[in-house]
C-alpha cells in the first residue's frame, strides 16, 4: 500500500526526535496563554448602539414627533449599517436609540453617525437644544459594585466618604467609570415665605439677582509698583450661611430688607431624589447583628475593554482593606454586592474543571477499550490540542468566557476521536503483528489516515456554518464553531504527529509484553461472533430485513410526534444558574418617590424573609447598577421617582440545590401579591442566559391610527393575561398623570406692569428647586449648593404656590394667582416609533411548564381575529420583519420570539448547508453520487435519540440542543464514512459483499463505540449546566441512538444498494 | 416530573462528586414584638387659604396736641393701663403764664362789664324821665353789648388755656396695654408725632388684603381657621369684614377676621395664615391625610413614620409633611388612608422588626 498524506506526515514524526520536545512546548505555550487570556464571563458583543437626547421646550410630543423625532430618524436611518432605529418623543424631548448591525465596526459606526448628524444640524427647528449622543457598549456594565452602609452615619456623610472611594479607585489602572448612587448631599436651603414676600414688596427672582450679584470674585487685572507687578482679585463668593443672612435683598420705607427677614436660611440635606437601602438576607449570617434595612450608597465600577474583569475586582478588594485604614469609619460598612470578576473565574474554573473532567472521562474510557498505555496515548495528546487551541485563541483575540469555553468541552468528545481512531488501528495492527512495528504503524496510519482527514474536514464542515448565524445571537454563537474547527484542525495534527509517535512507544510495549499470544483473526473475535449474529439474519432475511427498517422509521415518526404533544419544549435557551436577580417595580407614573419607596419597602420585607437571600439593595427612584440585560433595556433611564428596582444576591449555586430561575418562579407569586395591593406592575428580571432583548414577549402593535392603536394593544393585553404561563404584562403606555398648564392672562398682567416671563421665571425659580449657586469651598469634593425654594407646605397646593408675590413696574406685589388660570389636563401620552413607524408596545415574560414564548404567541392568531375592529380593518399577524404598509394593522412579534425565529432559521440554514458541504465532501472521496447518501441516512437516525432524550430528561429543545444535532451530524457521517471506507477496502481485496460487511462491522464496532462512548462522557459533564444542557443530551442520546443504528442500518442499507449493483 | 427527578437522581447518585448541601433554614426566632397602631386620619375637604397679621381690634397711637417738652412719663411699655390714667406729662410752664394773662384779661373784661352794666341802668332810669335822647342810650346799649362780648371773649380764652393745660397730662383713651413708647423724658412732643402706642389686649383680630382672584372665596361670617406659626397653633376665626372695593387700597381688598376667642398667647402683629373651611368654590376636593406630629420620626432632614408592614414587621416610611393642624401633621406623599402607622411599641423600633398587635 502506497503511503497517503496521512503515512507520510507520520513517518517523519514517527522517527523524529523533535515530536517529544514540540509537544512539551506546545503544552507550555498553551497554558501560559490560559493565564494571559483575560477572562470575564459574558463574550465580548459589538453592538454598536447610542442614544440621542433632543429637548425641545414647551412642544407637544405630536410636535416633538414631527419637528425633531421624524427628520433625526429619517437622517439616521440613511447611516449604513444601522438595522434599528426607535424613538420616543415626549413633551418637550425626544429620544432616539440607534442600534447598528450586530458586529459593525464600533468607532466607525459611531463616526458615521456624528458625521451624518452634523451635517444635518442645520434642518433643526429654532429651539432645539443641542443633540446629546451617547454610546453605549457593553464595557459600561459594571464589573464590581460597592455599597456602603451604615447603622449610624447619615446618608450625607457615606455620600461624600464615597464620593472620596470613588476617587480613589478610579486611580486604579484599567477602571474606566465609578459611579455612585445614592446619598444626599449637603445643601443651604433658603425657603421664602410667600407671605412676607408680599408683605416687602418682593419676588423671588430679585432675591436671585441679589445672590448673583454678591457672588463674585474677579481677577481685575494688574499695577506696577515699585519694580513689582501686583495682581489683583476683587470680590468674595459667599463662604458662609451667615453671608446669606445678612445680604440685603430689598428696601422698604427707607429700611434695608435682609435675606433672612423674608426666608429660612438653613443648612439641610437636600431633598431626596432616590432612597437607596441595604438590607441582609436570612441566608446571611449577619441578619442577626444587622436586621434593619439601612440606607446605602453603591458605587458602580466598570472596567476598560479589554480588561480581565478578575484581576481588576481583586486589586479593588485588596484597595479596600486599605481604604479601611485611611479613611472609611467603622462604622460605615463595604459590601461587595456585585463581582463578576468572581462569577467570571468562577464560571472559568468551572468550565476549565468540566474540561478536565471530561478528558480525563474520556481516557477511562479508551483504557477500558485499549488498556492503559492506549489511554495514555489519548491523554497525552488531548491536552496538547488543547494548549494550542488556548493559543489560537489568544492569538485571535478571544476572551475566557462561557462560550469560547464552551466550546472548547463541545469539542472533548470530538477531538479526540482523531487520536482514538489513529491509536486504536495502530493497536490492532500490532496485535494483529502480521508486520514490523514500524511498518505497522505507518500502515495503520495509512490504513485510516486519509478517511480520518475526511472525517475531521466533514466535522468542520458540519459545526462551521454555524458561525453564520445572524442578529445578537451571532456573536454568542460564533466563538462555538470557530473555536470548534480551530480545534479540530489542531486535533487532526496532533493525532498524524504526536498520537503516531506516543503510540509506537507505548503501544508497542503491551505487545511485547504479551508475546506468547498468537497473531489474531477478526472472525475469531466476541465482537464479530455478536455483530454476526444481529446482523447476518437481516442481511439473509428481506422480510426482517425491511420490518427492522420499518421499525426504525416507525420510532423515528412516533419521537417527531413529542414536538406536536408539547412533551418536548422548544425554546431558545434556557436560564442559567445565577447569584442574583432583579425585581423591577412600575408605579403609574406620577406617583410620588415616598409612595414608590414604600412599595419597595414591602418587596424589600418579602425578600429579606426568603431563606435563599443573602443581601438586597432597593433603588428607589434611581436606576441600580445596569446588567448587560439592563443595557439592551435601558433600564439605567429608570430615574423617574415611579420607578424603582431591588437587586437580590441569592446564595451562591453550590450551595443550594434549587435553580436560580426556579428561586425566581417562586418569588413572583409573593411579591406580585405585594405589588398588586399598591397598584404597582412588577417584572422579576433574571440575567438571560443569551443576547438581552426587550422581553421574553413583544407585540408591536402597528397601525395608521395612534388611538386605536393604543386600544389593541389593550386587546392584547387582556389576550396575554388570560393566556397560561404569560406573567409580567406590561406595556409602553403611561398612565393617565394630572398635569395642571398654567394659563397667564397676558392682558390684565401687561396692563398691572408685569411680563409673563416675570411670572415664568418666578415659579420655575422656587418649584423647581435648582441650586442657584454654590458655597465658595476649596477642599470640598462636593460643595455645597445653595437652592431657594418654597417650604413642602406651600408647595403641597397649586392656590397656596399661587400666592407667591410678582412686582409690577410700579412696585406694587400681586399674587401670581391674579395672573394665572388653571387648566387641569393629562399629560399628552409619550409616541413609541420603530424604524419609521408608530407603535404601541405590550411586554411580557413567560413562567410555568411552557417557558417559551413560541406556544404563547402561535396560540394568538385565534384570539387576535376575535378583537373587534372598527369597520373595513383588520389584524395582520407578522412574526419576522416589519409591515411594509401602515394602512391596516399589524401584530408584529418581537423579543425572544424574534431571535428564537432567527437563531432556528439560521441554523436550520446552516444543518442545510452543512448536509450539502458533507454530501460533496464524501462524493469527491468515493467518487459516488449514491454512497454519500447512505451514508447520511446516519443524520436523521440520530434524531431519534435527540427527541427521545429531551424527552425523557424533561428539558427544553434549545438552541444548543440544535448545534448538538449539527455536530452530531458531522460525527455519524464520520463514523459511516470509515465503515464503508471498511468495507470498500475489503471489496478490493476480493471479499465477498456480506462477509466484507460482517467484517467492517465487526472491525469498526469498536471505535466507533468508543468515539461514540467519548461524545457521550464528554458530553456528561455539561449534563448539569442549565444552558448547555440541551447539548449533552443532543450529543449522548443523538450518538448512542445513531450508533447503534449506524452499526446495524448503514450496512444494511449499503447491502440492499450494492447488491442490486452487483 | 417524577420520571425526570428520578432520573435525575440517578445521574446524582452517579455522579458522586456532588456534595450535600442541607443548609438549615434559619428560622426566625425573634419574638414579635407587640405594637399598638392606628389607622392613618383622612378627610376629604377644600381648602383656600391667604393670609394676614394679627393686630389689636382697637389701637390707637397717643399723640401731644400740645407741644412741649417731656416732663415725666408714667408708664412703661407693658404696662396695663385703665381708661383715664395719666400716661405722662408735657411741662406746661408757658401755659401757666398763658392762663395767668387770661385770667387778668377775664377780671378786666368782668369789670369793664359790671361798669357797662351799671351804666346802662343808670341811663335806663335817666330815659324813664326822659332825661336824655335815644340817641346817647343806645351809645350805652351798644356799649353794654360789646363788654358783654368782650368778657365772654376773656372767659373763653381762660378757658381755652385751662383746656391746654389739661392736655399736657395725657391720659389713657380706654384699657389697654401699652405697646410702644417713641419718646423720651425731656424730648420734644410736637402735635402729631406718636408718643405711645397703647393696644386692647383682650381684643385681636387678623387684617388681610386679598387680591381680587382671593376675595372672591370670602364672605363675610364665614368660619376660618387662623394658623400661627410662631405659636403654632390653629384657632377658630370667623370673617368679620370683607371690603368692597380695592381702588384706595393698593389694588387689594381688606379682610378682617376675629377670633372666636382671643388667645392669650397670640400677640398683636404676628403673621397668621387663614384657612377657609370646607365647601368654597373653586379648589379641587383633595384627600387631606394626617397624622399624629408625635409619631414623627425625624432623620437627618427627613421624615418619616413607622407603619405595619404587609410582612408584620415595622418598616420606617419616609414622608413629606405639609402644615400642621393642631396636633396633627398633613402628609403630602408617602402614607395612603389605608396604611397603619404604629404610635407604640413595647421595643425599640427598626425596619423589618417582627411585630404583632
Amino acid at each position: 500500500m502506497k503511503n497517503g498524506i496521512a503515512g507520510n506526515i507520520a513517518k517523519v514524526f514517527l522517527d523524529s526526535k523533535l515530536t517529544i520536545l514540540l509537544m512539551i512546548v506546545f503544552m507550555v505555550i498553551g497554558v501560559y496563554s490560559s493565564f494571559l487570556i483575560p477572562r470575564e464571563e459574558e463574550p465580548q458583543i459589538d453592538v454598536p448602539m447610542a442614544d440621542i437626547f433632543v429637548g425641545y421646550p414647551g412642544a407637544s410630543p405630536t410636535e416633538v414627533e414631527s419637528r425633531v423625532a421624524k427628520p433625526l430618524e429619517k437622517i439616521v436611518s440613511n447611516i449604513t449599517g444601522v438595522e434599528y432605529v426607535y424613538s420616543t418623543s415626549m413633551s418637550g424631548q425626544a429620544m432616539l436609540i440607534v442600534q447598528f448591525v450586530v458586529g459593525e465596526d464600533i468607532e466607525r459606526s459611531y463616526v458615521k453617525l456624528y458625521d451624518e448628524l452634523m451635517k444635518n444640524m442645520n434642518h433643526m427647528p429654532e429651539g432645539v437644544t443641542p443633540l446629546l449622543v451617547k454610546t453605549r457598549s457593553i464595557n459600561d456594565v459594571p464589573i464590581m459594585n460597592l455599597t456602603l452602609w451604615s447603622e449610624e452615619v447619615d446618608d450625607t456623610q457615606m455620600k461624600k466618604v464615597a464620593l472620596t472611594l470613588k476617587d480613589r479607585i478610579e486611580q486604579i489602572e484599567d477602571i474606566s467609570v465609578v459611579e455612585d448612587i445614592g446619598g444626599r448631599r449637603e445643601q443651604i436651603d433658603i425657603i421664602v415665605n410667600p407671605e412676607k414676600l408680599n408683605t416687602f414688596k418682593l419676588n423671588v427672582t430679585q432675591i436671585q439677582q441679589m445672590l448673583r450679584a454678591n457672588n463674585m470674585r474677579l481677577s481685575t487685572g494688574e499695577m506696577i509698583q515699585s519694580n513689582e507687578s501686583i495682581s489683583l482679585k476683587t470680590g468674595q463668593f459667599f463662604s458662609s450661611i451667615e453671608d446669606l443672612k445678612q445680604l440685603i435683598v430689598g428696601q422698604m420705607d427707607q429700611k434695608p430688607i435682609y435675606l433672612d427677614q423674608v426666608a429660612k436660611i438653613e443648612y439641610a440635606a437636600s431633598s431626596p431624589q432616590n432612597f437607596v437601602s441595604f438590607g441582609y438576607g436570612l441566608a446571611s449570617t449577619k441578619q442577626t447583628e444587622y436586621p434593619s434595612e439601612y440606607p446605602a450608597v453603591s458605587l458602580s465600577i466598570a472596567k476598560r475593554k479589554g480588561a480581565d474583569a478578575m484581576q481588576l475586582a481583586n486589586v479593588v478588594i485588596a484597595n479596600i482593606d486599605q481604604y479601611q485604614k485611611e479613611f472609611i469609619p467603622d462604622n460605615i460598612k463595604v459590601e461587595v454586592t456585585r463581582n463578576y470578576g468572581e462569577t467570571a473565574s468562577q464560571k472559568v474554573s468551572e468550565l476549565l474543571l468540566h474540561l478536565i473532567g471530561a478528558i480525563i472521562a474520556v481516557t477511562i474510557i479508551v483504557m477500558l477499550a485499549m488498556g492503559w498505555r492506549g489511554g495514555l496515548v489519548v491523554f497525552l495528546s488531548v491536552p496538547v490540542t488543547f494548549a494550542l487551541t488556548l493559543l489560537s485563541y489568544y492569538l485571535l483575540d478571544y476572551t475566557l468566557n462561557r462560550i469560547t469555553l464552551f466550546a472548547l468541552i463541545f469539542v472533548t468528545g470530538i477531538v479526540v476521536d482523531d487520536s482514538i481512531i489513529i491509536a486504536e488501528n495502530m493497536h490492532r495492527h500490532f496485535k494483529m503483528k502480521q508486520l514490523p512495528f514500524k511498518k505497522a504503524a505507518i500502515y495503520a496510519i495509512n490504513e485510516v489516515g486519509n478517511p480520518t482527514i475526511l472525517a475531521t474536514f466533514t466535522v468542520i464542515a458540519s459545526v462551521l456554518p454555524m458561525a453564520f448565524v445572524s442578529g445578537l445571537m451571532g456573536p454568542y454563537m460564533s466563538p462555538m464553531p470557530i473555536g470548534a474547527s480551530i480545534a479540530m484542525i489542531l486535533s487532526l495534527f496532533v493525532a498524524l504527529t504526536i498520537v503516531p509517535y506516543l503510540g509506537f512507544i507505548f503501544l508497542k510495549k503491551t505487545e511485547k509484553a504479551s508475546k506468547e499470544e498468537k497473531p489474531k483473526d477478526i472472525t475469531d473475535s466476541k465482537i464479530y461472533k455478536f455483530y454476526k449474529k444481529l446482523q447476518q439474519p437481516l442481511l439473509e432475511n428481506k422480510a426482517k430485513r425491511w420490518g427492522f427498517l420499518g421499525i426504525i422509521f416507525l420510532i423515528l415518526f412516533a419521537s417527531f410526534i413529542l414536538f406536536f404533544t408539547n412533551s418536548v419544549i422548544v425554546k431558545m435557551l434556557p436560564f442559567d444558574n445565577k447569584n442574583e436577580f432583579q425585581i423591577v417595580i412600575d408605579l403609574p407614573e406620577g406617583s410620588t418617590l415616598e409612595q414608590t419607596n414604600a412599595v419597595t419597602q414591602e418587596i424589600a420585607q418579602y425578600v429579606r424573609q426568603r431563606p435563599e437571600v443573602i443581601n438586597y439593595q432597593s433603588y428607589v427612584g434611581t436606576a441600580s447598577p445596569i446588567t448587560f440585560n439592563g443595557l439592551v433595556r435601558h433600564y439605567d433611564l429608570r430615574q423617574n421617582q415611579y420607578l424603582a428596582d431591588i437587586q437580590v444576591n441569592i446564595t451562591n449555586k453550590h450551595d443550594r440545590s434549587a435553580q436560580s430561575h426556579d428561586i425566581a418562579k417562586d418569588f413572583r407569586a409573593g411579591v406580585k401579591a405585594i405589588a398588586d395591593q399598591f397598584g404597582a406592575e412588577i417584572k422579576i428580571v433574571e440575567v438571560p442566559p443569551g443576547p438581552p432583548v426587550l422581553s421574553t414577549i413583544v407585540a408591536e402593535v402597528y397601525g395608521p391610527d395612534y388611538q386605536k392603536q393604543i386600544q389593541l394593544a389593550d386587546s392584547i393585553k387582556t389576550i396575554l393575561g388570560k393566556t397560561t404561563d404569560v406573567v409580567d404584562i406590561d406595556w409602553h403606555v403611561e398612565a393617565p398623570q394630572q398635569e395642571y398648564d398654567l394659563i397667564i392672562d397676558k392682558e390684565k398682567a401687561q396692563l398691572k406692569g408685569i411680563q409673563s416671563v416675570q411670572v415664568i421665571q418666578n415659579l420655575n425659580l422656587v418649584m423647581q428647586d435648582k441650586p442657584i449657586a454654590q458655597l465658595y469651598e476649596e477642599q470640598s469634593n462636593l460643595p455645597t449648593r445653595i437652592s431657594l425654594k418654597l417650604s413642602d407646605a406651600d408647595k403641597s397646593n397649586i392656590s397656596q404656590a399661587l400666592n407667591l408675590p410678582v412686582i409690577s413696574q410700579q412696585g406694587l406685589a400681586y399674587p401670581l394667582s391674579d395672573f394665572i388660570t388653571v387648566d387641569q389636563k393629562t399629560i399628552d401620552k409619550s409616541i413609541y416609533r420603530k424604524n419609521q413607524r408608530r407603535v404601541v408596545y405590550v411586554t411580557a415574560e413567560m413562567a410555568g411548564k411552557l417557558e417559551s414564548p413560541v406556544y404563547a404567541i402561535l396560540g394568538m392568531e385565534d384570539k387576535l381575529k376575535a378583537i373587534d375592529m372598527p369597520k373595513g380593518y383588520k389584524i395582520n399577524e407578522s412574526y419576522i420583519g416589519l409591515p411594509k404598509h401602515t394602512d391596516d394593522f399589524t401584530v408584529k412579534w418581537d423579543g425572544e420570539w424574534q431571535i428564537t425565529l432567527e437563531v432556528f432559521r439560521d441554523l436550520g440554514l446552516a444543518f442545510l448547508g452543512v448536509i450539502i458541504i458533507i454530501y460533496m465532501l464524501i462524493v469527491g472521496w468515493f467518487q459516488s453520487f449514491r454512497a454519500p447518501i447512505v451514508m447520511m441516512i446516519a443524520i436523521p437516525l440520530s434524531l431519534v435519540g435527540i427527541i427521545l432524550g429531551h424527552w425523557i430528561m424533561g428539558a427544553f429543545f434549545t438552541a444548543t440542543s440544535f448545534i448538538g444535532m449539527i455536530a452530531l451530524a458531522g460525527i455519524m457521517v464520520r463514523n459511516s464514512v470509515l465503515l464503508i471506507d471498511f468495507v470498500n477496502l475489503k471489496l478490493k481485496e476480493g471479499m465477498p459483499l456480506k462477509e466484507a460487511i460482517l467484517q467492517a462491522g465487526a472491525v469498526r464496532t469498536t471505535p466507533i463505540l468508543l468515539t461514540a462512548g467519548t461524545v457521550v462522557i464528554g458530553a456528561f459533564v455539561i449534563l448539569f449546566d442549565p444552558i448547555f444542557q440541551g447539548l449533552a443530551i443532543s450529543l449522548m442520546g443523538g450518538s448512542i441512538a445513531s450508533t447503534v443504528l449506524t452499526l446495524l442500518v448503514i450496512p444494511l442499507i449499503y447491502y440492499i444498494i450494492e447488491k442490486k449493483k452487483g | 416530573m417524577t420520571r425526570h427527578k428520578f432520573i435525575y437522581g440517578i445521574l446524582t447518585l452517579a455522579l458522586l462528586s456532588c456534595g450535600s448541601s442541607d443548609k438549615k433554614d434559619k428560622s426566625s426566632d425573634n419574638q414579635a414584638v407587640k405594637v399598638e397602631t392606628m389607622k392613618v386620619n383622612s378627610s376629604t375637604q377644600n381648602r383656600f387659604s391667604f393670609s394676614g397679621t394679627i393686630s389689636a381690634k382697637q389701637m390707637s397711637t397717643i399723640k401731644t396736641r400740645h407741644a412741649g417738652y417731656v416732663k415725666n412719663i408714667l408708664v412703661n411699655v407693658g404696662d396695663k393701663v385703665k381708661k383715664n390714667q395719666i400716661l405722662l406729662n408735657i411741662d406746661n410752664a408757658d401755659l401757666q403764664t398763658k392762663l395767668q394773662q387770661a385770667k387778668a384779661g377775664k377780671e378786666q373784661a368782668q369789670k369793664q362789664f359790671e361798669i357797662a352794666q351799671k351804666d346802662l341802668k343808670r341811663y335806663e332810669r335817666l330815659k324813664e324821665s326822659n332825661s336824655i335822647s335815644d340817641k346817647e342810650l343806645e351809645q350805652i346799649q351798644l356799649q353794654y353789648q360789646s363788654s358783654l362780648s368782650a368778657f365772654e371773649q376773656a372767659k373763653q380764652s381762660y378757658n381755652q388755656v385751662a383746656a391746654m393745660m389739661d392736655y399736657t397730662n395725657i391720659k389713657a383713651p380706654f384699657t389697654g396695654t401699652i405697646s410702644n413708647k417713641m419718646i423720651q423724658e425731656g424730648d420734644m412732643a410736637m402735635p402729631g408725632m406718636p408718643l405711645l402706642s397703647l393696644t386692647s389686649s383682650s381684643q385681636l383680630e387678623v387684617k388681610s388684603n386679598l387680591s381680587e382672584t382671593q376675595i372672591t372665596k370670602v364672605k363675610p361670617r364665614q368660619k376660618v381657621s387662623i394658623q400661627v406659626p410662631s405659636v403654632g397653633k390653629t384657632f377658630k376665626g370667623i370673617i368679620t369684614e370683607v371690603s368692597s372695593s380695592s381702588e384706595t387700597n393698593g389694588n387689594r381688598y381688606f379682610v378682617k377676621t376675629a377670633f372666636k376667642n382671643t388667645p392669650k398667647e397670640v400677640l398683636s402683629g404676628m403673621f397668621a395664615k387663614l384657612y377657609t373651611d370646607s365647601r368654597t368654590q373653586g379648589d379641587s376636593k383633595e384627600v387631606l391625610v394626617s397624622i399624629p406630629q408625635s409619631v414623627l420620626v425625624r432623620q437627618n432632614g427627613l421624615e418619616g413614620v413607622y407603619v405595619y408592614g404587609k410582612s408584620n414587621t415595622a418598616l420606617l416610611r419616609w414622608i413629606k409633611t405639609g402644615r400642621q393642624i393642631g396636633d396633627q401633621i398633613e402628609v403630602l406623599s408617602g402614607l395612603t388612608p389605608q396604611d397603619k402607622i404604629i404610635i407604640s411599641a413595647e421595643s425599640r423600633l427598626y425596619n423589618g422588626l417582627n411585630i404583632t398587635e
